[in-house]
């Protein structure tokens, strides 16, 4: 019994235990470093093909000096994605992590034939991180993979910089894979994404990307040979794109995307022009307006059976530019002495024209890119069933008014 | 040797926190939608009332351990028929939390890692930690349980600008209140945080007590919790159950331009040290309840038996998938409502009961002892 004690004393069994660790972990010790057969994807591109083809791009981080990031340009095709996937891993020679996936961009095409099925491979088989970034990325995937990659490695500027660069301004800016996840599987099904053009010929917010150095980046797997020619441009304008159930449903141009923001509480500045502004201070002046900080309460009600999107906003503002017939603008003026009250009725007017304008596009094209559903279908969740119940979910926007009351503060 | 009173308050607070930032959220909102909070508040609260009745046992047990107090109140018999349903409670308890902990860390932090590689450590680090007893694991809640809430609310704080609040309270009772006594019912398991008390009888240094140390430890952890399941929903809504792990996906999803945030994986490595000390914790506990059971004159012995199980169930765990259906399935919710809720009761009966017999034994002897003066 002693012998027992003696054998089975704690000491010894910690001291047995620790030797079987060191035996098992030991040869752990003797494999080739992660970096050696692993490579991190940091932004990838999927699009169908003109055969009907699944095409994927991606940007792979390559092991370096350690003081400038490298980045290689894979792209493989396959009948389905996971073929696709597997043939770049076989050109790679190494695992494909996609963990640390920045940006995950859908084609055109793809778009236009649902993306719902790119987005749950990419997310529960592949591990694609849910605060991944989705942008629609208009042109070809390898070569828009090539521009976005030469962007990071030429001028150390990310493409989620560019799109999150406008969050403030453009709310559909705001979408990454749980967001997009969160529309599709609200009773609306509705989900967005910005959209990123690839170009080839300079635009308006055109961000150039020099061919060559794009070139460099590719492998040998790599078939762009177009995309060695001539001048790229990256292009974020501001555009949207709607997606419902999945598939691609309409664009949203910018400048329905700068009227949508004063409905939606993620934007809070931005810009307007009002023009024909008279009174002691202009004449018949176009004066661009600085949105300095915006807030919007929403207050759905029912007037009756009619659901009424009862809204209040509140900007602050500040005159930026003063053009057109206006006399020498008296610099002594206080910011607040330029907010007279005839633009404040212009401003008034303008902001009203364009809730107005979203108001009709909403109903016309039945995309409720304002959450009018969940706004009605959390507050007055009763009321709303049954008027759903009596319209359809289809056209409950038809049946809505809207109400707005807009006060205009001015910046000190 | 005995822990303090604010020792025992920190220990409950993480026994209270825990376990529920792991799956539980997102398996709740399948049976209760964006009503699960209220399942986990309705459920705290009673833990805490629970909490309350065991401390005001352990008060009254005096220096005797739990086995000495239900054995002068219920008797031998039905004190055994109690120490199985708390071995049961407790297994359960370590179970689940080894398995939370092996399956995040093999499965999710890692691509390849082998399960032998953190099953060992883990299980020498919890039997070095119930060998050397309460104290120890006291002392390390203790110098743990400040930076894990510190932590929380740093991922609750960052999170906070993408928490959609409407969509977290709203709509209220869509489906009625039946889905919350539905989702109570089916992951009770999870809760009964405070039943490793009873085995902490005589443990405790009620000298240095503090007024309202444990309510305010309880009403933290209660508001902790409620603020976490908040920001989950608000964060996630409908893709809840696709978030397995509340604090890692809360803290992975807020984490900016980067998807992975240094310092939030930072709170969740402390996270994993807090479930540490609650796995020793409820293996210390399991301990105490096999040596009682059966009469076993040292630790080494029953240390060795939850060790054993805990490898056994990591093993086990590897070659079958039925074994986590354990879980939910309607047993283990009988045997956390038994071991959680039940045997409090009759233990508090008992010594009722018992207490009664011997105020009434001391009046008879005091009567008797007057008469006879009388005579």
């Amino acid at each position: 019994m002693k012998k027992l004690k003696t054998i089975f004393s704690p000491r010894k069994i910690a001291l047995w235990l620790f030797i079987l660790l060191l035996v098992l972990t030991l040869p752990n010790a003797n494999k080739p470093a992660m970096s050696q057969t692993s490579a991190i994807v940091t932004m990838m591109c999927v699009d169908e093909t003109d055969s009907g083809q699944i095409g994927v791009a991606v940007s792979v981080l390559s092991p370096s000096d350690g003081k400038t990031a490298k980045y290689d340009v894979y792209s493989g095709e396959g009948d389905t994605l996971g073929e696709a996937v597997s043939n770049i891993a076989l050109a790679v020679g190494k695992d494909i992590g996609f963990a640390q996936c920045e940006i995950l961009g859908i084609g055109d095409n793809l778009s236009e034939s649902g993306v719902m099925k790119v987005l749950d491979f990419m997310t529960r088989t592949k591990k694609v991180g849910r605060n991944t970034t989705l942008i629609n990325a208009s042109g070809d995937s390898v070569d828009f993979v090539n521009a976005v990659t030469t962007l990071a490695m030429n001028k150390s500027l990310k493409i989620e910089k560019i799109i999150n660069y406008d969050e403030r301004y453009f709310a559909a800016a705001d979408s990454n894979v749980e967001t997009f996840y969160i529309g599709y599987y609200s009773d609306i099904s509705l989900g967005i994404m910005p959209i990123i053009k690839l170009s080839t010929t300079e635009e308006k917010n055109a961000i150039e990307v020099s061919a060559s150095s794009s070139q460099s980046t590719s492998q040998s797997n790599n078939e762009s040979g177009e995309s060695s020619e001539g001048k790229k441009y990256l292009v974020n304008d501001g555009s949207m794109c709607v997606f419902k159930k999945g598939k691609k449903y309409l664009e949203i141009d910018s400048d329905m995307v700068d009227k949508l923001n004063f409905f939606l509480n993620e934007s809070e500045e931005g810009s307007i022009v009002v023009e024909g502004v008279s009174d002691h201070l202009y004449d018949n002046a176009k004066v661009t307006i600085s949105i300095v900080k915006k807030s919007i309460k929403v207050k759905p009600i029912f007037d009756g059976d009619t659901p009424v999107y009862k809204s209040e906003i509140d900007l602050m503002v500040f005159v930026e530019e003063v053009g057109d017939n206006t006399p020498e603008v008296n610099m002594l003026k206080r910011n607040r002495d330029f907010i007279t009250p005839e633009l404040i009725k212009k401003i008034k007017e303008k902001v009203s024209e364009d809730m107005k304008e979203v108001e009709t596009f909403s109903k016309v094209n039945k995309v409720d890119t304002i959450d009018a559903y969940m706004q009605f279908n959390t507050l007055k969740h009763k009321q709303f069933k049954k008027y759903l119940e009596r319209v359809g979910i289809d056209n409950y926007l038809d049946g809505m008014r809207f109400e707005t009351t807009i006060n205009i503060r001015s910046e000190y | 040797m005995k822990i303090s009173y604010r020792q025992m308050s920190v220990l409950i607070l993480l026994a209270f926190i825990t376990l529920k930032f792991s799956a539980l959220p997102s398996l709740m909102y399948t049976v209760s939608g964006n009503m699960s909070w209220l399942t986990a508040l309705m459920l705290m609260i009673i833990d805490s009332i629970y909490v309350f009745i065991i401390v005001g046992l352990m008060k009254k047990s005096g220096e005797k351990n739990v086995y000495e107090f239900m054995t002068a109140c219920l008797g031998r018999f039905l004190t055994r028929v109690i120490l199985f349903i708390l071995i049961l409670k407790y297994a359960l308890v370590v179970a689940n939390v080894s398995k939370g902990m092996e399956i995040f860390v093999i499965e999710n932090l890692y691509s390849e890692f082998h399960w032998l590689i953190f099953s060992i450590p883990l299980v020498i680090l919890v039997a070095f930690m119930v060998y050397k007893g309460i104290r120890n694991i006291g002392r390390v809640g203790e110098l743990v349980y400040i930076p894990v809430i510190l932590g929380c609310v740093y991922i609750m704080i960052k999170a906070f600008s993408g928490v959609h609040l409407q969509s977290a309270f709203l709509p209220m009772f869509e489906y009625g209140a039946r889905p919350i006594f539905d989702s109570a019912f089916k992951y009770v398991s999870w809760f009964g945080s405070g039943t490793f008390l009873l085995m902490l009888f005589g443990k405790v240094d009620f000298s240095d007590k503090k007024k309202f140390t444990i309510f305010n430890h309880l009403f933290f952890a209660i508001l902790l919790v409620q603020l976490m399941y908040l920001i989950f929903y608000g964060l996630f809504q409908i893709t809840s159950p696709t978030h397995a792990f509340c604090l890692s996906d809360i803290s992975q999803f807020s984490g900016g331009d980067s998807s992975i945030s240094e310092l939030s994986w930072l709170v969740v490595s402390l996270w994993i040290v807090a479930q540490t000390v609650q796995l020793a914790l409820y293996s210390f506990a399991l301990t105490k309840a096999i040596k009682y059971m059966f009469n076993i004159k040292n630790d080494i012995v029953p240390i060795l038996l939850v060790l054993v199980f805990i490898f056994t169930w990591s093993y086990l765990g590897k070659i079958t998938v039925r074994l986590e259906e354990i879980f939910y399935n309607p047993i283990s919710s009988i045997i956390t409502i038994s071991g959680a809720y039940i045997v409090p009761i009759i233990i508090c009966l008992g010594y009722l009961v018992h207490n009664r017999k011997v105020k009434k034994q001391k009046l008879r002897v005091n009567g008797d002892e007057k008469v006879k003066n009388n005579i």
